[in-house]
């Protein structure tokens, strides 16, 4: 009996590398023609300007030297029969932004066509980017720009928001932070003064905040609001402008051009919706 | 017991027999077993904290809700009862049910929201339900990852030959986290 156990030792081993090695590959969610990342920047809509691509990656690339962060933007015309929320956790866990074991990547996902979009934030910056500010970045920058159809802009500066946010909680500061212009509402009159009253509320409060608490510390969602808008603010009186030369120091690696991203792992916190 | 210790070291069979017993365990899949069985108590955990994480959201939702929809009692209470219910629960199988019930019961809540076109527009309600869908979102993935591991290890369990041992080991099938559709239809809303 113990003899004929021990012959099919080899075999059941075989089994069981086969059955794990099988498991292992439908341990991600099975999405067929995932895009393969090219950059930090992937645009397979074609949707994001050349200039502005640039911007986004010279910002991509101080973020990931400063701090070992990584974020991911990525375009499609379609998620096809899949939600945008599944799509985006499969490139997620295909190309793991963010450096490994600190998993501070995020994943910016736009479908073009079907006007969703998803914003997935890594298990090491859930403190620097709460869901509930993920979602403002969504209501205030992201659907109004993509609704005037200026998705370039759109993207530029909600990842600019993210990458500072990230940068704060690791205590640098990014110094080739594009410029953010002045969107103009359409509206006009006192409705388009509003937010602007609301921004400077927003900046005495952060400042009050800044002189009780200091800089570091985690904050709650309204405290993160304040910093949001009272940096939004900074940006656009600021209008700090930088070279884009440090562009391409990021990506070594041979052969295949893109060096890859680091690792990071995703617990599917963000938001997301349509626009 | 001291006629085994002294065989032990000089009769060569007993070392012989350990080799024997150590490689017929590893060739039936016991290590696998044991290996598997911890990954799915780690990935069980991280559904549990995110289990927790969401069900201290709820009474700031809640609260924020009732500040617009006071009259909508049914379902606060309803939200309450699955929540409290979460956290009494015992068992693994306590936990999905009530789990279960607790996204049920949000749904409807956020549902209703609809409705309150002032609550819609509050802020507050605004980021609550965002870190609510990213909660419901997190559960989602580890729900999904535990079932992975739950599927890994069942599969050993059944599969030849370590389904002759498994049962002398006490390593019994794992239970899957089944989530109803409408559960899962709460991190599909749109907002």
């Amino acid at each position: 009996m113990r003899d004929e156990r021990l012959r099919a030792a080899p075999a059941s081993l075989l089994l069981l590398v086969a059955i794990a090695s099988a498991t292992l590959a439908s341990a991600a969610i099975a999405i067929p023609d995932l895009p393969r990342p090219t950059s930090f920047v992937t645009d397979t809509a074609g949707i994001i300007p050349a200039a502005v691509r640039k911007q986004i990656e010279a910002l991509d690339t101080e973020l990931r030297q400063k701090t070992g962060a990584e974020i991911a933007v990525v375009t499609v015309r379609t998620t096809g029969e899949d939600d945008i929320f599944d799509y985006a956790m499969a490139i997620s866990e295909a190309w793991q932004p963010g450096t490994k074991g600190k998993d501070n990547g995020v994943v910016f996902l736009i479908s073009v066509d079907d006007r969703k979009m998803q914003i997935l934030t890594g298990y090491g910056v859930e403190g620097a980017l709460p869901d509930g500010l993920v979602g403002e970045i969504r209501d205030r920058i992201v659907r109004p720009a993509f609704r005037a159809g200026d998705f370039g802009h759109g993207i530029l500066e909600a990842t600019v928001v993210m990458a500072q946010r990230i940068a704060a909680d690791s205590g640098v500061t990014l110094t080739g932070v594009p410029e953010i212009r002045q969107r103009r509402s359409g509206r006009g009159g006192a409705r388009s003064l509003f937010p602007l009253i609301l921004m400077a509320a927003f900046m005495i409060m952060r400042m009050v905040e800044m002189r009780r608490y200091g800089r570091g510390g985690r904050r709650g969602g309204h405290a993160g609001s304040a910093l949001l808008l009272g940096g939004l603010l900074g940006h656009s009186l600021g209008r700090r402008h930088s070279g884009y030369g440090s562009f391409g120091g990021g990506f070594g690696g041979g052969g295949g051009g893109f060096g890859g991203f680091g690792g990071g792992g995703f617990g599917g916190g963000g938001a997301g919706g349509g626009w | 017991m001291n006629w085994m210790r002294r065989n032990l070291r000089t009769n060569p069979i007993f070392p012989a027999l350990a080799i024997l017993l150590a490689t017929t365990l590893s060739g039936c899949g016991y290590n696998t077993m044991v290996r598997e069985r911890e990954a799915i108590d780690a990935s069980w955990a991280q559904v549990e904290n995110q289990l927790q994480r969401r069900n201290d959201l709820i009474p700031n939702l809640v609260s924020t809700t009732k500040g617009y929809a006071s009259h909508e009692k049914e379902i606060f209470t309803a939200v309450a009862d699955a929540r409290s219910r979460l956290i009494g629960a015992k068992t693994r199988d306590e936990k999905i049910q009530a789990s279960n019930q607790v996204s049920g019961a949000l749904s409807r809540l956020l549902a209703i929201s609809e409705a309150y076109p002032q609550l819609k527009a509050d802020t507050q309600f605004s980021r609550l339900s965002d870190e609510l869908a990213g909660t419901e979102n997190r559960i989602a993935t580890e729900r999904r990852r535990y079932n992975e591991s739950v599927r890994t290890y069942n599969t050993t369990v059944k599969s030849f030959p370590t389904t002759l041992f498994a049962g002398c080991f006490g390593f019994s099938q794992s239970e899957y986290f089944e989530a109803p559709k409408e559960a899962q239809a709460v991190p599909k809303v749109a907002f």
